[in-house]
């Protein structure tokens, strides 16, 4: 199905054209009618003058008693002609000239209506009357041009036609403009749909005409049974990945024990093993709580959480004395999730902590989701920071989580729209990383 | 040093503290939220490892009561929940250290130790008292002349605990609970046969008995 406003359209034009061809056809033949019952009449009466001035002589000859004057005799083919015939002779109007006319011959009493081409190819209405005067039969013919009638007609009817199409077209238009409005209801409803589909919002404004309420309805029920379904298995895939993890402890562990101690070569399988459950539920974990609830949680405010994971960073590494400057400050919140926000920031921070000597540095760019996290460590060698760019690579695998915590931050910086960067830092010498996220708002 | 564990997994409580035994803590297994709390408020830790999620009351909240009641007892969070919005929460409600599932009990151990020597404001792995330097890692005791003396386990316990509470009496009653894993009526005698073998490694007159308090080590440096 195409547009609704072009059907409507389409409709409505169809309708209209009918309408006014049937009204534009009724009209044009009713005025036909109206002024051809006049000519007729004002013929009628030229017949009744005519037959009024007929002298009938003894021998039945029959002449008129006084010639008509005007139109019938000015000139030639004046528009206007009669002819009468009696039993012998035939009188005809000087204005015929030498032209004759096809006349229909009538019984007494009887008329007949013709419509005929003349001299001139002149249209004629022409009308032919059968009378008895004086034992004699005569038929008395009196024919007028119409062609300005016709024309008259014509040019009415294209007036008409331009009329009728000037008032379709303002119809039509009005017509789209009241469709429209009538539609901008579900242009309301796309936009807020496209508001949900965001995330900025989780149902639609039920303030729409009666007859989309109850489709905007349904897609809220949708929406809620769907939003239900998905917080569901993101919790049961939460609590899967939450409850394995304590067995996985024991598993870990169990290279202790005097049975296994020196299978040396199963304790190295148990561990690959083990090691590749643990990264595949925390990404999984990680992904889960991505996909499952942009919105609900509460927003991310640098100038708030940030201090809080420096000092939880500091505690961590408390032994290693690693100095955690923040640079740049920003109060203003962020559009995005605080979960989210501090699984990218303390993966990033971790690894730097991890490598730093000393220092780590996480500076806030100007604009919100914009930062850079750099450490004084050994940095990578440049062929090896160009991997550090692709998604899922496993770095140093004898620095545990390492490679791990980076899809965890690449997952995190696709699901914001957003680049991630690695180069050396110049500063301070070790990986400087940076992050800018909220790519597709600007 | 006496450790209280509160987790809910027994098996996984079990290995712990058999293991943490063996590298010189005596563990105290709670395995819910409220009687957890009840015991750190009542007994004596060193640290208390503590588990998220408990049944009874949320590790998190057993944490923030403590703080709450002005205890600074080093805790060590054992959590499976190691996101890192639950480890900043975490350390904001006053946790020491965070160590999430699935973890290495050697990790735990370090950390354990490095939580407590902080506590005791050390540095390094290395006890020193009385001459004699005692290292946690291997537990190997070198006397003041550069000899190296093995210890066994109950014995590493109550030399670390006499050397990180140098000139304090130290009454039997707290040596058992803090070096002893049993609870048995013979305790206090066993403790005099471990202070008599320990006398006989480092030397006797560094360990001094009180009648009816306790014992000493008397750090002459």
């Amino acid at each position: 199905m195409k547009s609704l406003k072009a059907r409507l359209g389409i409709e409505l034009v169809v309708a209209l054209i009918f309408v006014f061809a049937l009204q534009w056809a009724l009209v044009s033949y009713y005025i036909k009618y109206v002024t051809e019952t006049y000519i007729i009449s004002r013929i009628e009466h030229d017949i009744d003058v005519l037959l009024a001035n007929i002298v009938i002589n003894e021998q039945g000859n029959i002449t008129l008693a006084r010639e008509p004057e005007g139109r019938y005799s000015e000139g030639p083919f004046t528009g206007h002609y009669y002819v009468i015939k009696g039993n012998n002779e035939m009188l005809r109007s000087r204005s015929l000239w030498d032209q004759s006319l096809d006349i229909n011959t009538v019984g007494v009493g009887a008329t007949s209506l013709q419509r005929i081409s003349g001299p001139l190819e002149q249209p004629l209405l022409m009308l032919t009357k059968g009378f008895k005067k004086l034992d004699t039969d005569i038929n008395v013919t009196v024919a007028e041009d119409i062609t300005t009638l016709n024309s008259g007609i014509k040019t009415m009817q294209s007036a008409y036609l331009l009329l009728s199409s000037c008032l379709l077209l303002l119809l039509l238009l009005s017509q789209q403009w009241i469709v429209h409005r009538a539609l901008k209801s579900l242009t309301t409803t796309r936009l807020n749909l496209e508001r949900v589909s965001r995330g900025d919002t989780d149902n639609l404004s039920e303030a729409v005409p009666d007859e989309v309420l109850p489709l905007v309805q349904e897609i809220n029920l949708l929406l809620e049974l769907l939003s239900r379904r998905l917080q569901k298995t993101r919790t049961a895939v939460g609590n899967l990945a939450h409850s394995l993890k304590t067995p996985l402890s024991l598993l870990k562990n169990i290279k202790d024990d005097p049975a296994i101690k020196n299978e040396t070569e199963l304790l190295t399988t148990l561990d690959k093993q083990i090691e590749s459950i643990q990264v595949t539920l925390e990404r999984e974990l990680n992904r889960a709580r991505l996909a499952g609830d942009a919105k609900s949680g509460q927003r991310f405010l640098p100038g708030k959480e940030l201090p809080a994971l420096v000092e939880t960073l500091e505690q961590i590494y408390k032994e290693q004395n690693l100095e955690i400057v923040l640079v740049n400050q920003q109060q203003t919140s962020w559009d995005a999730d605080r979960e989210d926000m501090l699984e990218l920031f303390g993966n990033l921070a971790d690894n730097a902590c991890k490598w730093a000597k000393s220092t780590v540095t996480i500076t806030l760019g100007t604009q919100p989701g914009q930062f850079t996290i750099e450490d004084d460590g050994p940095g990578f060698p440049a062929d090896q920071i160009e991997l550090l760019s692709q998604r899922g690579q496993r770095l140093d695998e004898s620095i545990q989580g390492h490679g791990l915590g980076l899809s965890i931050v690449h997952d995190i910086v696709q699901f914001y729209k957003g680049t991630i960067e690695f180069e050396p830092s110049a500063k301070i010498g070790g990986l400087l990383v940076k992050v800018k996220l909220f790519n597709n708002q600007e | 040093m006496r450790i209280l564990l509160v987790e809910d997994d027994v098996a996984l409580a079990n290995d712990l503290q058999k293991k943490l035994l063996q590298s010189g803590f005596v563990v105290d297994v709670s395995h819910d939220g409220i009687d957890g709390k009840f015991r750190a408020d009542t007994e004596s830790y060193d640290a208390v490892i503590l588990d998220l999620g408990l049944p009874g009351q949320p590790g998190i909240e057993v944490l923030q009561q403590w703080r709450n009641d002005n205890n600074d007892i080093p805790v060590l969070i054992l959590t499976a929940r190691d996101a890192w919005h639950e480890k900043v929460d975490g350390f904001k409600a006053g946790a020491d250290d965070y160590l999430g599932k699935p973890f290495h009990v050697e990790e735990l151990i370090a950390r354990l130790q490095a939580l407590i020597r902080r506590r005791h404001g050390r540095a390094g792995a290395t006890l020193t008292a009385a001459g004699l330097t005692l290292d946690e890692d291997t537990q190997q005791l070198t006397l003041a002349n550069g000899n190296n003396v093995d210890l066994t386990a109950t014995e590493f316990r109550l030399l670390s605990y006499l050397m990180q509470h140098p000139d304090k009496i130290l009454s039997k009653s707290r040596l058992i609970e803090h070096v002893l894993a049993s609870d048995s009526a013979g305790d206090e005698n066993l403790i005099e046969v471990y202070i008599n073998r320990l006398r006989r490694k480092i030397g006797s007159g560094k360990i001094e008995t009180r009648r009816g308090q306790g014992y000493i080590l008397k750090d002459t440096d």
